[in-house]
């Protein structure tokens, strides 16, 4: 067995479903300006949860993303979101997928996979009983057949992943496409995560204490926790000398990937397993901290999450952290499940293309425990030429991406 | 970068029982795992019979305040892990790190999770979501099982669930192996679990009936193995039950191309001739593709998975693995091929030499 430790890893295209944009120009203009996707609950009757908001989306029609196309709209809501966000991927990066289908795989994080369809499946249970467990919504649930919906529709016939790493699972699935491309096993992934509105995660998270009453805000001294919301993201990977080859645009190398498990606490993150995988993430991409221009951290507003990831960055970044801004897209966004690390991922290949940090909304005061610069409430232009992506989840899961520009 | 990758231990709760001795015994026996169904009565479930895990008892090995915290699924992995290592002289983690440090042991298991507690926790959303249990809520998580396993035998380089459907557990040996020639991990753990409760047989069944088939005869356990280079292994003494010579996934609609692109591929890598040495094939079922044509091997003995396990979903691989260690019809030394091909096209092979018997090799 073997594989090329060496071959250099690029992302030729992106795309995003968010509560703050359906598309990657909308969602990067509402980045920039720091706007909130945070807003009363639709799905489902919230009064007795005792929260109501959430990062929902409230503007995605499928149809709208495929005109004409039926076959996509008795989908679950994870694969279609899925699907719109590699669509918008694919079409930037301009892979020719049908030359070759087996040179191109697809590896997707979720936490919950097709929750709504399983919650269907529960109202059917609640109201007659199993009997009445709905046939089409038990084939749509299955959490893999989210990227064989990917794979099917666009034909791309190499490995096919679901990684179910929970909140950091987007990120996950780019490390494994990193493998699976520098083994030879196909020269290109579109890699991605996605997770619909669920509200057996929000009831969950309600009673955990871990969702805010109002907004989610990272790193501030007031923070009460993190809003669930939904999405999905998508990057096109592949080797370097294939983008050069078709002359694709470039948004950025993958130059570094850490993994690690805390080993700890079912829910609760420790900063020993963070700061491994971002030293690990760091080791493999040759680089020192000291070269790293801007962090997205998970950022998921709660007083826990902040507090440890804060230990971590300055277990790695030591004195230098107060220089290194730190961005929490979650403040906007809310908590999109799998798809906020790849959705997080995808905030930072534009602001590497832009040469912009995205704020940190709904700061109001410094914590002494989370002292970083989270560029609070208003983003700025900078250089940046490394940006440094982690993401944690249950299970103490962790995984942290490098980003580098080519310039650099 | 290129190693020999060896799988140095194995641990397995199944039909035939909980450990490495019942599960070489049942086999030798040839005898099918399914029989009346238990663990559920569910008028809407058209089988009577499944290939339930017996004589495991989770209480023994953990505590009972374990039958509370953790669900079936994450009972069955852990309980594989902890034979696992407890075969291999590993089972306190002090032993373990007297070896590999933890951020030297990584994981990656195939497993759907626990349909249940999903299924159970957004019940109790629907009734009462004010008094849903929050402890339960992390088991709801299809990370949850693994993660336990994690937590208990502090493995800290990573810990990967794989959610794909009958392929996951050879998946997992890929996603294994690339620790390995990282350099990231010495040890990892790989392998699959799966459970059968009520809700998963009637998802499944349902799955059956939308494609007009009727619900196979369904099963559940957890078969997971350690993988290490060779180098490693030797060097600290491990027995090599087999090498992993290859592995290949893919997904095609087409299953039977997706077949051939996973043996082309194989090809490519360990060339022709081991491929035509191969005496024995392990696969799911009775071939949905023609699996020997595209060997180029000659006489092949094909064994299938479902008529002694029934339908085991992630665990499908694992337990095939296992059952080729356990064969002490196949010699060490011999070529073995084991395949998963969903029905969907989702499409795993995985190459192993067989270097000894399980058994001989736990004693």
């Amino acid at each position: 067995m073997s594989f090329e430790p060496n071959t250099r890893i690029v992302v030729t295209g992106i795309g995003a479903v968010t509560s703050i944009g359906t598309t990657r120009e909308v969602f990067w203009d509402r980045l920039r300006i720091g706007q909130s996707g945070i807003r009363p609950i639709r799905r489902f009757d919230t009064s007795r949860y005792g929260r109501n908001n959430g990062g929902e989306i409230h503007d995605f029609d499928i149809a709208r993303v495929f005109p004409g196309d039926c076959s996509v709209l008795e989908l679950g809501r994870a694969k279609q979101m899925m699907l719109a966000a590699a669509k918008e991927a694919l079409e930037e990066s301009g892979y020719d997928v049908s030359g070759a289908p087996f040179s191109i795989g697809v590896a997707v994080g979720t936490t919950m996979g097709e929750a709504q369809t399983l919650e269907n499946m529960t109202d059917a249970i609640h109201q007659g009983g199993h009997a009445t467990l709905p046939v089409r919504d038990a084939a749509d649930y299955p959490p893999h057949t989210i990227p064989q919906a990917v794979a099917r529709h666009f034909g791309m016939f190499g490995p096919n992943y679901l990684l179910s790493n929970a909140c950091a699972a987007g990120s996950f699935a780019i490390g494994q496409a990193l493998f699976a491309i520098r083994s030879g096993t196909c020269s290109a992934m579109l890699v991605g995560g996605s997770d619909s509105f669920a509200r057996y995660v929000f009831s969950g998270f309600c009673r955990l204490g871990a969702v805010s009453p109002d907004v989610p805000r990272p790193f501030s001294r007031t923070r009460k926790g993190m809003i669930p919301g939904e999405g999905a993201g998508a990057l096109v990977l592949e080797t370097w000398e294939s983008a050069q080859a078709r002359g694709a645009q470039v948004y950025a190398e993958v130059a570094g990937y850490g993994e690690s498990c805390d080993a700890h606490h079912i829910t609760q993150p420790h900063e020993d397993g963070i700061a491994q995988a971002m030293r690990g993430a760091l080791a493999s991409s040759g680089l020192a901290p000291t070269d790293i221009d801007y962090i997205s951290v998970h950022g998921t507003g709660t007083p826990t999450n902040d507090a440890a990831e804060t230990r971590a960055l300055k277990r790695v970044f030591g004195d230098n952290l107060p220089k290194v801004p730190v961005s929490a897209v979650k403040s906007m966004l809310g908590h999109s499940m799998g798809a906020a690390s790849a959705l997080e991922c995808v905030a930072m290949l534009l602001s590497l293309k832009h040469q912009f940090m995205v704020p940190t909304i709904n700061f109001e005061e410094v914590d002494p425990e989370c002292e970083v610069d989270c560029v609070p409430n208003t983003g700025r232009p900078a250089r940046i030429r490394h940006i440094l992506k982690t993401a944690s989840a249950f299970g103490g899961n962790n995984a942290c991406v490098i980003f580098s520009g080519l310039a650099s | 970068m290129s190693e020999t990758i060896c799988i140095t231990g194995m641990g397995v709760v199944s039909a035939y029982g909980a450990g490495t001795d019942a599960f070489v015994d049942g086999y030798a026996r040839g005898e099918s795992g399914a029989r009346a169904l238990t663990l559920f009565d569910s008028p809407h479930y058209e089988r009577r019979e499944a290939a339930e895990v017996r004589d495991f008892d989770p209480a023994a090995m953990f505590g009972k305040r374990a039958l509370k915290a953790y669900d079936r699924v994450s009972l069955l992995l852990l309980g594989a892990a902890e034979l696992l290592y407890a075969d291999a002289g590993l089972g306190d983690v002090e032993a373990r790190r007297a070896q590999f440090a933890d951020d030297q042991v990584g994981m990656v298991v195939g497993t759907f999770g626990s349909l249940r507690s999903v299924s159970d926790f957004d019940l109790e959303t629907v009734h009462a979501p004010e008094y849903v249990t929050p402890t339960q809520f992390p088991n709801a998580v299809m990370c949850a099982a693994a993660s336990y396993v994690a937590i208990r035998k502090s493995i800290r380089e990573s810990c990967i669930t794989l959610t794909n459907g009958e392929p996951s557990s050879l998946q997992s040996f890929a996603l294994g192996i690339d620790r390995l020639l990282q350099g990231r991990a010495k040890q990892v753990l790989v392998g699959g679990a799966e459970e059968l409760t009520e809700i998963y047989a009637l998802s499944v069944q349902a799955a059956y009936s939308a494609r007009g088939k009727r619900s196979p005869v369904l099963g559940e356990g957890a078969a997971v193995f350690t993988l290490e280079t060779r180098e490693t292994a030797v060097g600290r003494g491990a027995p090599e039950l087999a090498w992993v010579l290859a592995v290949s996934s893919c997904f095609c609609p087409n299953v039977q191309e997706a077949y051939e692109h996973n043996i082309a591929r194989i090809r490519t890598l360990v060339g022709d001739e081991p491929l035509r040495g191969v005496s024995h094939l392990f696969s799911a079922q009775k071939a949905q593709v023609n699996e020997l044509g595209p060997l180029g091997a000659g006489d092949v003995l094909v064994h299938t998975l479902y008529p002694r396990f029934g339908y085991v979903g992630s665990a499908t691989g694992g337990l095939a693995v296992a059952a080729m260690l356990a064969d002490e019809h196949i010699p060490p030394g011999s070529l073995v091929l084991v395949n998963n091909v969903s029905e969907e096209g989702n499409a795993s092979s995985v190459l192993l030499r067989k270097m000894r018997h399980a058994r001989r090799a736990a004693a």
